[in-house]
């Protein structure tokens, strides 16, 4: 699959506001998260250590998740990480919602 | 296509303000409720709670270690993990183990500070010293107190930079101070500003505030500079068997941070700490750890260098007696180019003592040009005494210059025979042998400490201590 | 019950019975308990077991790997050829993945008492010493060694009686399967007191992109004042899954060196383990590895120092270029009776590439306290002076780095007293550092 190409991935229907789910993409993991009605899609894999950042938890004032194994916070919309352990950037992918269908686009 | 989704808020439906929670202040063993009247006591802000509350349930769900040192002797619920009820507290000078009399004579401890270090004294004549310190640094902008004040009176500063270094579930035991923590200290520098007195955590202690649970906060901004001590030489009696305490450190661009440990726990304390910092741009951090009591600790004073040019550096010495298990070490993360880091630890071991040296040096793929160092060193004293060194290393970036080197041996028979052929004795003579081992770090102490840990190295070995 | 274990590939029930079928009763009863023990043993974890943390092997999958024919004439021809330029003189065991092993050129040795076989023959015809060749190889004690205990075939066996001097060095070519497929190899030594010997081990397999397995394990005893000279050569095809352990025993005052190197596979984990358990006894493991690609190469070593007054050095050269990663972790454990224990370990890396990484574990366990212990760990690049200068003198990126490799490897493949294997070797690794994948490099900026 080339990056950038737009894939169906979920029903909006399936990731109520305050929760996360896990897709493959061409066996990439990816999260997706949805922050009081927004979508947000990032690496799945905490860049700290082998943990799946779907399973962590929201924190939605900051717009961020925390990674279940050791807490370290990415930011949903940069990628960033703001609290230690984890110190490398996760990958921000583009979502758009479509007619109730949720559609990610991977960046390189 | 359906995907299985999952709910990540958290709502605490707790309703705590209908509980009496004066209650389970004084209670034995840990809950929502114990924490959620911690919570309430101190009148802390709806955020705090909800954080305390999230750092329980990491630690409820977080298994115990399976490396370092034997924690089975923890019982997490014979444990006040706030206010313990009158009776419990204070203890009469008789109660207080002969041993830890007796070094405190033969170390000259001033009978007040005796009184306060064997848990005799709920107070610390301190305040008067406090106070004028105190002044002095107000006038440099600079904030010194406790992490409850420093909550209350300055918020928005404090959380921006609590628990970005040491997040709630970084492990099992940061889980648990961050659900039950109080006391500790509170800094912060302003830019620029130069405190040239070490600040000690022993000026505004009395024992509410030292405490199991101590998280300490520690910011420099820009350019400034610190030095903060914490414990003493000393051995602190304590009837607490666990500390599970958290430090963290953030280094501005520039700054230059040390802090200097201390610690003589007495034979019947975990000591488990987290201690990370993280140094910014051109900063640098220093880390002058000394473990000479408890049962068993646990501390691996962390750097994280994420900024150019940024420094850490991490002078350790650790001493284990028969019984005693000091498992420490250091990390160094080199996360941006140009950085560097030197790790020099010196352990002893005597009697059936156990030193374990843990460390970690870790350099990202974009740290280009890093320089780092980690120098080990163990003296096994007798056949009964043991030492481990673990260091892990992941180098991940070609352009670093990296060496480690451990060693560990006993203590030269050529060396002793050369002093006993001068007159010494040779327990005097492994006395020296010892304080010239412990040179580099002892060398770092201010004056006073610097003293009184050469006599208590003094004293254990002669084994009349430990 | 691992899922590999009812598979029908080579690490299956069928394999198993076949096995089973061809060996006599005793060792029949051990390929059944390591059967059990491998059936039963969790797949080695990245996450859950600390010496695999750095080692991820989620994308092995044991079915795809089928029963291995015979080896082909060219890969005979491999085999022999290498033997024949490095060195000539020794007698040569050929073990084919199949199972069908050749001796040649052991008259001078087997007239001088040395039992020198298949290792499947001499299960049959030695077995007391075999038995005492495996006796320091628990037959489950680990996921890799229990599929070996129960599936290897063929192999080499060489036993040196007491007071024997080896007149000739023995050459084991031990030769991979062919794609997709899995051998087992396997070389059992004894030494009895006093006997010494050269053995090199050569596991060769033909450059082509096929993926395969091999699960080897080479078991030595040396008795008491007994000398091995022990040269393992590892030049598996690029894209195999090679598991080793090599486990050398010591007896009173006896003295074991390695010198070893380490090139192919794509996946290597090696594990080299010294137990020092008689007074005196000593061991020197010298080893170079050159990663290259993708290669993710590791090795695990342990120094047990059982016994008093025994000594171990250990040097293992890294250099790692492309994207490949070494793993390096090492464990120096003094038992409380193994007063005046000397042992040392130095692991050095040399990273020539963006993308190339090292990671190190030297571990110390020390339970006595009249020793000398310690370890080092570098982890450098090489100096942009030392490249300015080859650059300078008219000789091309590419020239100057093999040059600097060879350099750094030097002190170790110095040590190789066969100067023809030496040279074999170092020709060897001339061709590794000097194959440049794609285009070739950039010219550096002066």
């Amino acid at each position: 699959m080339i990056v950038g190409e737009w894939v169906t991935v979920a029903r909006l229907a399936d990731i109520p506001p305050g929760h996360a789910a896990r897709v493959e993409i061409d066996e990439a993991p990816v999260a997706l998260f949805n922050v009081e009605g927004e979508l947000h899609c990032i690496d799945d894999t905490c860049t700290h250590q082998e943990a799946s950042l779907s399973e962590g938890d929201l924190d939605p004032e900051r717009c961020a998740v925390e990674c279940p194994l050791h807490g370290s916070a990415f930011d949903l919309r940069t990628g960033d990480a703001i609290t230690l352990p984890a110190v490398e950037p996760v990958r921000v992918h583009r979502v758009e919602v479509t007619d109730g269908m949720i559609r990610v686009a991977l960046n390189g | 296509m359906t995907v299985q989704a999952r709910d990540l808020t958290k709502d605490y439906k707790f309703g705590f303000h209908d509980v009496d929670v004066s209650v389970f202040r004084t209670e034995k063993g840990i809950s929502p409720e114990v924490v959620a009247a911690i919570s309430d006591h101190k009148q802390e802000p709806a955020w705090m709670l909800r954080f305390r509350l999230k750092a329980l349930e990491h630690f409820f769900k977080r298994p115990m270690p399976t490396w370092g040192a034997d924690l089975s002797g923890i019982d997490f619920d014979n444990i006040y993990y706030y206010i313990k009820p009158v009776e419990e507290m204070g203890r009469s000078w008789d109660d207080v183990p002969d041993s830890i009399r007796q070094t405190f004579d033969r170390l000259g401890i001033p009978e007040a500070e005796r009184k306060f270090l064997a848990g005799v004294s709920a107070q610390y004549d301190s305040e008067v010293v406090y106070h004028s310190i105190r002044a002095d640094l107000e006038k440099l902008g600079v904030l010194f107190s406790d992490c409850d004040t420093g909550l209350r009176d300055h918020e928005e500063l404090f959380k921006r930079y609590f628990g970005t270094v040491i997040p709630p579930n970084d492990n099992k035991f940061a889980a648990l101070n961050s659900a039950v923590w109080s006391g500790g200290s509170f800094v912060y520098v302003p830019k620029g500003v130069r405190v040239e007195i070490p600040l000690q955590a022993y000026f505004r202690i009395n024992s509410d505030n030292m405490g199991q649970f101590e998280r300490t906060l520690i910011i420099a901004d820009e350019g400034s500079y610190v030095h903060y001590i914490e414990g003493c030489t000393a051995p602190t009696y304590s009837n607490d068997s666990l500390h599970a305490a958290v430090v963290e450190i953030i280094a501005e661009k520039g700054a230059h941070v040390r802090y200097t440990t201390i610690q003589n726990w007495s034979d019947n304390v975990y000591n488990l700490v987290t201690k990370r910092a993280i140094a910014k741009e051109d900063a640098t951090i220093e880390w002058i750890d000394g473990n000479l009591g408890s049962k068993v600790t646990m501390k691996y004073p962390s750097i994280y260098l994420m900024g150019e040019r940024a420094h850490g550096e991490v002078l350790s010495a650790a001493f284990a007696g028969s019984g005693q298990h000091q498992d420490a070490g250091s990390k160094c993360i080199h996360v941006a180019p140009n950085t560097t880091s030197n790790v020099v630890s010196r352990s002893i071991s005597k009697g059936r003592g156990r030193t374990s040296y843990r460390g970690h040096i870790k350099v990202l793929p974009k740290a280009s040009n890093v320089k780092a160092n980690v120098r080990c060193d163990a003296l096994l004293l007798d056949e009964e005494s043991r030492s481990d060194t673990y260091p892990y290393m992941d180098i991940e970036n070609p352009d670093v210059t990296f060496g480690h080197e451990a060693t560990v041996s006993k203590v030269g028979e050529d060396q002793i025979f050369y002093l006993q052929s001068r007159g010494i004795d040779e327990q005097q003579a492994t006395a020296l042998i010892v304080n010239g081992f412990f040179e580099p770090f002892v060398k770092e102490l201010p004056m006073e400490y610097a003293v009184e840990l050469n006599r208590l190295l003094a004293l254990s070995m002669e084994g009349s201590i430990g | 019950m691992t899922e590999a274990a009812t598979a029908t590939g080579t690490v299956g029930r069928e394999s198993l019975q076949a096995r089973l079928a061809a060996s006599p009763a005793w060792l029949a009863d051990r390929r059944t308990a390591a059967w059990d023990a491998f059936a039963a043993l969790p797949v080695p974890s990245s996450s859950r077991d600390e010496d695999w943390r750095r080692t991820d092997i989620s994308k092995l999958h044991l079915e795809r790997f089928g029963q291995a024919g015979p080896a082909g004439a060219e890969l005979l021809e491999l085999g022999r050829s290498r033997h024949g330029a490095a060195l000539p003189e020794a007698a040569l065991v050929v073990s084919g993945p199949d199972g069908t092993t050749a001796v040649e050129n052991a008259e001078s040795l087997q007239a001088q008492g040395v039992i020198i076989s298949s290792l499947a023959e001499a299960s049959a015809r030695h077995p007391e010493l075999v038995q005492r060749g495996l006796s320091r190889i628990g037959v489950g004690e680990s996921y890799f060694t229990a599929m070996w205990n129960a599936l290897w075939q063929g192999g080499a066996f060489v036993y040196v009686p007491a007071g024997v001097h080896a007149m000739t060095p023995v050459w084991i070519s031990h030769l991979a399967a062919g794609g997709d497929a899995a051998s087992f190899p396997g070389t059992v030594v004894v030494l009895d007191e006093h006997a010494s010997l050269t053995l090199v081990e050569d596991t060769v397999g033909p450059v082509d992109t096929s993926p395969r397995l091999s699960v080897a394990v080479t078991a030595l005893v040396l008795g008491a004042e007994a000398r091995l000279d022990d040269i393992p050569v590892q030049q598996l095809p690029p894209a195999t899954w090679h598991f080793s352990l090599r486990r050398a025993t010591c007896g009173p005052a006896a003295h074991y060196r390695l010198l070893g190197a380490s090139l192919g596979a794509q996946l290597q984990k090696a594990y080299w383990d010294v137990l020092l358990e008689g007074r005196g006894a000593e061991a020197d493991i010298l080893a170079v590895c050159f990663a290259e690609r993708r290669q993710h190469l590791d090795h695990q070593s342990l120094q047990l120092h059982a016994g008093p007054d025994t000594r171990s050095n250990l040097l293992l050269k890294v250099a790692a270029r492309d994207q490949a990663q070494s793993v390096y972790g090492g464990l120096i454990d003094v038992l409380p009776e193994a007063i005046h224990a000397d042992g040392y370990v130095v692991n050095r890396n040399l990273l020539l590439s963006h993308g190339a990484g090292a990671s190190g574990v030297p571990r110390l366990e020390i339970k006595a306290n009249d020793v000398r212990c310690g370890h080092g760990t570098t982890v450098g690049h090489v100096d942009d002076e030392e490249r300015f200068y080859l650059m300078a003198r008219g000789i091309p990126a590419s020239e100057a780095e093999r040059l600097v490799v060879r350099g750094y490897f030097a002190d170790v493949l110095d040590r190789i007293p066969m100067e023809t294997t030496r040279e074999w070797l170092v020709s060897l690794l001339d061709a590794e550092i000097g194959a440049v994948e794609a285009a070739p490099a950039p010219e550096a900026e002066r």
